[in-house]
């Protein structure tokens, strides 16, 4: 029933995570024989990217038990023990499902003039977009309103991610994309404003020196007093003897030593160093640092977002680990590990006993005899299909926002917003993640978030809203010209109405600080899941110890070959040339080089 | 095993480039001498235009290869429609090389070559060339440059540029070249009709209001310093030209409030209606200089107190009146002033930059923008904020101590001559001036001293740049002791000079007292104090040149030049 794969490897990797997926490639990358497993069809685990239709058959599976292991006693040496793999440490629970839309059977039918007006808009919304012939002739019909069947049926316009994560400029992940020259089978989008919630308004956080400068709310004192503080926290770091005496202190309490207004330390502490009053001066002070560090690099924040979801990065490091040779199975499922002399000397999967130096697991295979603890560090969150940005602005904004808790029982929300652009949603939608650390449930996690920036009621088909003055939908170019020129202000985030709920997600994801137990055999590696940071670097660095571990004097992931630095063996010598095809003007450098390459 | 990946070494790759780089050079000998071979002949041809193609995209900083290219169009004969189908190929070709390389001057000038010879250019692709390349590169000057070019060929209106200035600054305001390019249009755009301001009152709050703000928010920056400079230079202008004459049977001295180029064409002297023939010389033989003089041979000028004696210099006519005071024919104006502008907007900028230099101690911007800005509300009131202000300066910024201490010299010269003038009056003689002990470092305004006879600068510290004294025309008595002086290699000559004191120098050369007293009319000369004082035959040697000298050489009890004044 299953594929016979080959019994003897140096590695094997068991699930697609993101850190699983980085030890792949660098096993792979220095010649070593590896095995990449995963039981799902898709890849990722829970860092996966789904599109509407693909994440529904997500939820719909989570409620299936999976199957049974069958005996593996067969397998197995006398000296031999089997541990059954579990998925208790992927447990994804409380999972809520809302429409807060009608079927089109419950929708006023409009008229065909209405259609019409609307027609510009809809074309706009479509570009880009691939057009088939079907979608032109349902465009006719469609009416401007969403329908849980609309949405149903561009189900391959959304990519909804589980675990949504920013990069860092400078950060750890793109510095790795880049040295590995795995960047290349990635695409990626600034995050084009942070925001921050102040005086009952959201604001952009003037972050870049650009942004400081153009501010116009910000007196220019106040712009020396920012640009201070961010650069002796850039230029000095945690250690200068800027900071002493604040070791001990939170970074809240070295700021009100510095006179700053409340603007100036509102959006330093909120936007810049994402800080909650607790945070400590060295942590404030990196924060801060990392932050400024990524500035300036490729667009007006220090962020960006992998286009089509956070989902597409695991798959990357997959590729270039099959590129070296390793071998990939997806639904395979791991059901447990041969233990022996105090090592992991196969797995059973689908069978098969397979040998292998190394085992590197997600945690959602772990066996829990090797488990020390379990975690605490959960997680909620909440996925939320919108009629219009929360930050209405002349562009489309992908935007951050940083939300700290309101009481203390609550906790920080980082909250990202995705348009249309990063192809998370279709032309006219926003998609909204929101993450906080697990206390209660997700939906009761998250709720004053919502509450505060969405209108999550169900909507009267009968009342049509205005229609969202969001540029990506109705308002045509030169119509977006005049808005340029009367908004400066951002007033206009007060009187427009909160986005509309179309259809939200709440779940909690399990925690990512699960340990493996001192007993463990030395040879079996754990890759946590998604954690709570903003951004990858926990697992790369997860994916870099575990490399080291196994393969200390190795190199990690240096950089691969583009593919004109390969040659074929065999092919070294030159193929006969094409005689008599002139290149064409603009190529003909280009096919210089590539004969003398070949030469 | 067929198709395994294998990649190539470093050493292997460095090879393949070793050899590419082999052809490459093969290849470039084999064209530059084809095109030279033809060029030399006289063949104008497709070839030399295909040649040359595919070298500049190569390396399109050839410039030689360009302006074979151009010969080439001149050389070959065309029908009006190849002619521009050619043309058209070269914008081509050169937006190619741009890409290659955004920063060569040849292309560049080989696209505005071309440009003017199409008939019909398309501006709007070229003004959109400019744009992507500035979105690229925001700080490109050469874009920049060409930019202008286009922009005033295709009569694009001011505002739209001004408009495009601004938006590059708002994306990144460490810019020179947008900072200029404001500098250009504002004034076309709002001209300051007094010409005193370097554009209108309104706009210059404006623009100095957004400067301070890319002051504050980067002090560090200096291209917003440098803008800021431009906006603060407001100049003080005199309708006149010409300060002041003093003429007698010998001679004329003519002083001016800027510098001027003098000749017989745009300068003429009339006495009595005659005109007398007059060869005007620079007094430090520059072309364009603010004092000039001509001497008269003896009888050559008939003056009688009556006379009437008249100067016209660019179609103004200056009389002359004969002075008592002087025993001289003389024209006599006001000092230069300068006008207050904005001075309310301007002391709420002072008030920040001061508090920004609290906040900061060590902002050196901060504190001179400061003093400019002092300077230009009221540098009377402020005159002892300013020069503790640059000593500060000096101070915290020793990598420029030289410029602030030249500053400050200007600042104390210019209040002194200020206040002297002011003092006395426009009809009073001014025959001395005392600015001893002062740390000048230099002399400013010193035009204005031309017609003093009695200069004392004693104690300061001039060191060797001396050039400036030739201003000193009618300086009789020069005091320049304790200067620091080295070297009196710059010392001017002075035609009415007979009094010079040298004291407490660091005179160590002979030749230059010699000199000095050969090109001099000197009666008496102090040179205690210095290492050349003790030179072997100095008093023969200089009795040799000029036997009334009286020469100081050592301490000694009697008369002293500096304590006779």
């Amino acid at each position: 029933m299953e594929d016979d794969l080959p019994t003897e490897y140096d590695v094997v990797v068991v699930g697609t995570g993101m850190t699983e997926s980085i030890v792949a490639a660098a096993a792979s990358r220095i010649g070593k024989r590896v095995l990449h497993l995963d039981s799902n069809e898709y890849y990722g685990g829970l860092w996966a990217t789904f599109n509407f239709d693909g994440l529904q058959k997500w939820i719909e599976d989570l409620k299936s038990p999976k199957q049974n292991v069958a005996d593996t006693t067969s397998l197995l040496q006398a000296d031999e023990k089997f541990l059954k793999a579990s998925n208790q440490y992927s447990t994804v629970e409380n999972i809520i499902e809302k429409w807060f839309i009608s079927n089109d059977a419950d929708l006023p039918v409009l008229s065909t003039k209405d259609t019409q007006t609307d027609g510009s808009g809809d074309t706009a919304a479509n570009d880009g977009a691939e057009k088939s012939d079907e979608d032109k002739s349902e465009k006719k019909e469609t009416v401007k309103q969403w329908s849980i069947d609309r949405i149903k049926k561009e189900y391959r316009k959304f990519n909804i991610d589980l675990a949504p994560k920013l990069l860092f400029a400078r950060g750890e992940l793109v510095e790795l994309l880049i040295s590995s020259n795995i960047a290349r089978y990635a695409e990626f989008r600034a995050v084009s404003r942070v925001a921050t919630y102040m005086d009952g308004k959201l604001t952009q956080v003037p972050c870049s020196r650009a942004d400081v400068f153009a501010n116009k709310t910000v007196s220019v004192f106040e712009k020396r007093m920012l640009m201070q503080l961010l650069t002796s926290c850039m230029e000095q770091g945690a250690d200068s003897p800027e900071f002493n005496g604040f070791q001990d202190k939170t970074f809240l309490e070295y700021l009100d030593t510095k006179n700053l207004t409340p603007m100036v330390r509102h959006y330093v502490m909120q936007a810049i160093a994402m800080a909650t009053d607790k945070t400590s001066t060295r942590d404030g002070v990196n924060r801060t640092k990392h932050f400024l560090n990524s500035l300036g690099r490729y667009g007006n924040t220090p962020f960006l977002w992998p286009m089509y979801g956070s989902g597409e990065l695991p798959q990357c490091f997959c590729r270039l680990c099959a590129v070296f040779g390793g071998v990939y199975c997806l639904k395979r499922q791991l059901d447990g590990i041969v233990v022996g002399d105090g090592k992991c000397k196969a797995i059973i999967t689908g069978k098969q006993r397979l040998a292998l130096e190394h085992l590197v697991v997600g945690q959602g295979h772990l066996p829990p005899e090797i488990v020390s603890s379990s975690g605490e560090q959960q997680i909620s969150r909440g996925i939320f299909i919108t009629d219009r940005s929360i930050m209405q602005g002349e562009k489309e904004n992908l935007t951050l926002l940083y939300y700290p808790p309101e009481e203390t029982s609550q906790e920080a929300v980082t909250l990202i917003e995705l348009g249309p652009s990063t192809n998370a949603c279709p032309q006219g939608l926003f998609m909204i993640h929101v993450t906080c650390k697990r206390t209660k449930t997700a939906e009761e996690d998250l709720a004053y978030v919502t509450k505060k920036f969405l209108h999550a009621e169900v909507l009267d088909p009968n009342v049509t809203r205005n229609a969202t003055d969001s540029h990506t939908q109705t308002v045509s170019p030169d119509k977006r010209h005049l808005q340029e020129g009367s908004g400066e202000t951002k007033d206009d985030s007060l009187e427009s109405p909160k986005p509309q709920v179309l259809w939200s997600l709440y779940l909690n994801l399990p925690a990512s600080d699960i340990k493996l137990s001192d007993s463990a055999p030395s040879n079996v590696h754990l890759c946590s899941g998604p954690d709570l940071d903003l951004d990858f670097d926990f697992a790369v660095n997860q994916a870099k110890a575990i490399f080291e571990a196994m393969y200390p004097d190795e190199d990690f992931l240096p950089r691969a070959p583009d593919p004109e630095e390969i040659v074929l063996e065999g092919e070294e010598a030159p193929g006969p040339q094409f005689e008599g095809d002139k290149p064409e003007e603009g190529e003909e450098k280009q096919d210089v080089e590539k004969t003398e390459k070949e030469e | 095993m067929h198709g395994r990946v294998k990649v190539r070494t470093t050493a292997e790759q460095e090879e393949l480039k070793k050899i590419e780089r082999a052809k490459k050079v093969v290849q470039y000998r084999a064209g530059i001498d084809l095109i030279f071979k033809k060029r030399k002949e006289g063949i104008w041809d497709d070839e030399i235009f295909l040649m040359s193609e595919q070298m500049v995209l190569k390396n399109p900083d050839i410039y030689t290869l360009w302006n074979v290219r151009r010969e080439a169009f001149g050389g070959i004969k065309w029908s009006q429609e190849d002619y521009v189908e050619q043309l058209k190929k070269e914008l081509i070709l050169t937006e190619h090389c741009l890409r290659a390389n955004p920063k060569s001057y040849s292309v560049w000038h080989q696209r505005c070559w071309v440009n003017d010879h199409l008939p019909e250019p398309d501006w709007a692709t070229e003004l959109s060339l400019c744009a992507k390349c500035l979105n690229l590169d925001e700080r490109n000057f050469h874009c920049w440059d060409y930019r202008q070019y286009v922009v005033k060929k295709a009569g694009i209106p001011e505002d739209e540029e001004f408009k495009f200035s601004t938006t590059k600054i708002e994306t990144n305001f460490s810019n020179y070249s947008s900072w200029h390019y404001r500098s250009l249009i504002l004034p076309k755009m709002f001209p300051d009709e007094n010409g005193e301001l370097p554009i209108r009152e309104d706009k210059h709050i404006e623009e100095l209001d957004l400067v301070m703000n890319a002051t504050f928010t980067d002090p560090n920056d200096t291209s917003a310093w440098f803008y800021q400079r431009w906006l603060l230079n407001t100049r003080s202008t005199s309708n006149k030209t010409v300060w002041g004459i003093r003429m007698n049977e010998a001679r004329i001295v003519i002083a001016f409030n800027k510098e001027v180029s003098l000749n017989k064409s745009n300068t003429q002297l009339k006495v009595d209606e005659n005109l007398i023939d007059t060869e005007f010389r620079s007094c430090n033989a520059k072309n364009y200089t603010s004092v000039w003089i001509a001497t008269f041979p003896e009888n050559g000028v008939n003056l009688k107190r009556n006379s009437v004696v008249e100067v016209l210099h660019d179609g103004v006519d200056y009389q002359l009146n004969w002075s008592l005071d002087d025993q001289a024919w003389a024209y006599k104006s006001e000092l230069p002033c300068n006008q207050e502008h904005n001075v309310k907007h301007l002391s709420t900028q002072l008030e920040n930059y001061k508090q920004l230099a609290e906040i900061e101690p060590d902002n050196k911007w901060a504190l001179l923008t400061g003093i400019i800005l002092m300077k230009n509300i009221d540098a009377v009131k402020y005159h002892a904020t300013i020069l503790n202000d640059l000593d500060t300066l000096i101070r915290i910024d020793k990598k420029r101590s030289q410029y602030y201490k030249d500053l400050r010299s200007k600042y104390v010269i210019e209040f002194m001559i200020r206040h002297i003038f002011a003092d006395k009056g426009i009809e009073c003689e001014i025959s001395q001036i005392v600015l001893p002990c002062m740390n000048l470092t230099t002399l400013w305004m010193e035009r204005y001293m031309s017609f003093m006879e009695q200069i004392n600068l004693a104690g300061n510290q001039l060191g060797d740049s001396l050039q400036k004294l030739c201003a000193l025309q009618s300086c009789v008595k020069l005091s320049l002791s304790s200067n620091g002086i080295k070297s009196l290699q710059r010392f001017p000559t002075l035609e009415s000079l007979r009094f010079l004191s040298l004291r407490d120098n660091k005179l160590s050369s002979l030749d230059e007292i010699l000199d000095l007293v050969k090109r001099n009319n000197l009666t008496e000369l102090d040179i205690r104090d210095n290492p050349v004082s003790n030179a072997t035959d100095i008093l023969t040697q200089l009795t040799m040149i000029s036997p009334e000298l009286k020469v100081f050489l050592t301490s000694q009890p009697g008369s002293n030049i500096d304590s006779s004044s």
